[in-house]
């Protein structure tokens, strides 16, 4: 019943945009389309709707409103790179520092996703009062912050010592899979080779090592992403909740 | 900090019940306070931004009941190039077929419908509402109607029916020219083509490993057939020569070729099956697509 008022209020809202006479009254209906289809879990939608915007000849507060929606509903969308020039624009074009000291939290929190902890602290040490600093500082403590993995090194690992890039990552039962699997294809070119199955050595046993090779190399790749992915995501999770929380000055 | 929650939490609330009561009023069905034109060229506006889904909800949103005959045939028109242009050619089909006869959109919504059926792979209904209407004066439409049925035919592979049409063509209106000369290539192209037979592929995978694969057009898979087939037939008849076909060795490696002979087998009959398939289907896309280009140029956009 709520999503299909949302619904009917979004069209509406269209409505109004279409007969809109000037760029404040288009602006305020897009803006008005955006929350019902935010409210709608439609966080995409609401990111492509707040693009059609146009924050130019804007008064402060409504050029504000622009930038920070469509930040956040572009941080919504896990659209970060995008959802970081909204504010950097947000805070070279809207003159009110009030307003843009209100938009620093989600400022952090996009950096956070950005993997840009340092940056995060940074912001938010401009948001808070003095005595709340120092609960940002323990937030951000290097020893809380994620140390993630290197692909290079891991790679660099799995290269020369099949198997201990994955071991690098954690993946322990993987890597002594993927170095088992490379043994014994060594061993079935040596039995073959002993056994004058000169064919049998060269074709089967180089093909079976090849395969499980480069395959443990890729999978050395993959398996980066989702560890650092791991890492990432249980530190922002865990520092969204303070940061809302955060008192500002 | 409890002020600012506080106050934050007020401001949500008020955003929140502002929001209701608008969409309180909108379930009312506003569509309706609005006059039918104002509320048309709202529905064209967001057809031609694409937004299709609140297109149709505005339309869903005009009550019927307090429009004339005039405006109800408008409608169901609208209707059915919005759900046409929305790619949903079943719904579009629905509203195009109750425009009446003597609206000013009878013919476009005629084309248009029979372009649906076409699109949903129904070229003999698609066919039955080509017949169904009237030959008119005009020399334009009237190539566009002998451009559509010799479409059909086509999509049909009825090339009997197609030959008797295709002389009609008369090349010399640009609204259907160019796609009439396609037409024509195309049928020529689906004409000299060979027939391919999965049985035959499979004869041939068998002989030489990766023949059947090259015979269904497929000569990369082929190559890879043949290498990886060979490879495991060298080893096993390696295998047999120095240890017998007692030895575990030979039997594990025998299986392993038995299963790769088999697939290539398997694989050249199903290729040829997918190829034929795959093949229709790119045939029918171009034919749609030259299909709906003319009527375009001929009844213009929205």
């Amino acid at each position: 019943m709520l999503g299909r008022a949302y619904k009917t209020a979004a069209l509406e809202y269209e409505y109004l945009c279409f007969t809109a006479p000037d760029n404040d009254a288009r602006t305020r209906a897009l803006v008005g389309k955006a929350e019902c289809l935010k409210r709608m879990g439609l966080y995409a939608d609401a990111e492509a709707c707040m693009k059609r915007l146009l924050p130019d000849g804007l008064p402060d507060s409504l050029s504000y409103t622009v930038y920070y929606q469509t930040a956040l509903c572009a941080y919504l969308a896990s659209d970060f790179e995008y959802a970081q020039s909204q504010l950097l624009q947000l805070r070279a074009f809207v003159k009110d520092s009030a307003l843009v000291r209100s938009a620093l939290p989600l400022h952090a929190l996009i950096l956070n996703e950005l993997q840009r902890w340092i940056e995060a602290e940074g912001v938010l040490l401009l948001y808070v009062k003095e005595s709340t600093r120092d609960s940002v500082r323990e937030l951000y403590n290097h020893h809380r912050i994620p140390r993630l993995k290197n692909s290079n090194k891991a790679v660099r690992l799995s290269t020369f010592l099949p198997g201990f890039g994955q071991a690098y990552l954690g993946y322990w039962g993987e890597g002594a899979v993927n170095a088992s699997l490379q043994l014994g294809s060594l061993v079935f070119i040596g039995y073959n080779l002993w056994s004058a199955q000169y064919f049998t050595a060269l074709t089967v046993g180089t093909g079976m090592l090849q395969k499980f090779y480069v395959g443990g190399i890729h999978r050395t790749e993959f398996l980066t992403k989702e560890k650092n992915y791991q890492l990432s995501r249980a530190f922002n999770d865990a520092a969204k909740m303070k940061i809302l929380e955060l008192p500002g000055r | 900090m409890l002020q600012t929650l506080n106050r934050q939490l007020l401001q949500a609330l008020a955003r929140h019940l502002c929001l209701l009561a608008l969409a309180a009023s909108a379930l009312q069905g506003v569509s309706q306070n609005r006059s039918f034109t104002k509320n048309t060229e709202f529905v064209r506006y967001l057809t031609e931004n694409k937004e299709f889904t609140d297109a149709e909800a505005a339309l869903s949103g005009i009550n019927e009941r307090f429009l004339n005959a005039t405006e109800r045939d408008s409608l169901n028109f609208l209707k059915g190039k919005v759900y046409y242009k929305d790619r949903r050619f079943d719904s579009s089909c629905v509203y195009l077929r109750r425009v009446l006869p003597g609206s000013p959109n009878f013919t476009e919504a005629g084309y248009y419908s029979m372009l649906d059926r076409a699109l949903l792979y129904q070229p003999e209904t698609a066919n039955c509402y080509l017949d169904s209407m009237q030959a008119d004066s005009d020399r334009t439409h009237a190539q566009l109607r002998s451009f559509e049925k010799a479409s059909l035919a086509l999509l049909m592979r009825d090339f009997k029916t197609f030959e008797q049409i295709a002389p009609g063509f008369s090349y010399d209106y640009f609204q259907v020219a160019d796609e009439q000369h396609s037409l024509v290539q195309l049928h020529d192209a689906l004409k000299k083509e060979k027939k391919k037979y999965p049985a035959v592929a499979g004869i041939l995978s068998g002989l030489i490993p990766g023949a059947g694969k090259i015979y269904a057009g497929q000569p990369g898979q082929g190559i890879a057939a043949f290498v990886m087939v060979g490879i495991f037939a060298g080893a096993t008849a390696e295998v047999y020569k120095h240890s017998g076909r007692r030895d575990t060795e030979f039997i594990l490696m025998a299986s392993v070729f038995s299963i790769f002979y088999t697939g290539n087998i398997l694989g050249s009959i199903y290729g040829v099956k997918t190829h034929k398939i795959r093949h229709a289907d790119e045939v029918n896309k171009v034919i749609l697509y030259n299909m709906r280009i003319p009527m375009g140029r001929v009844f213009g956009g929205m």
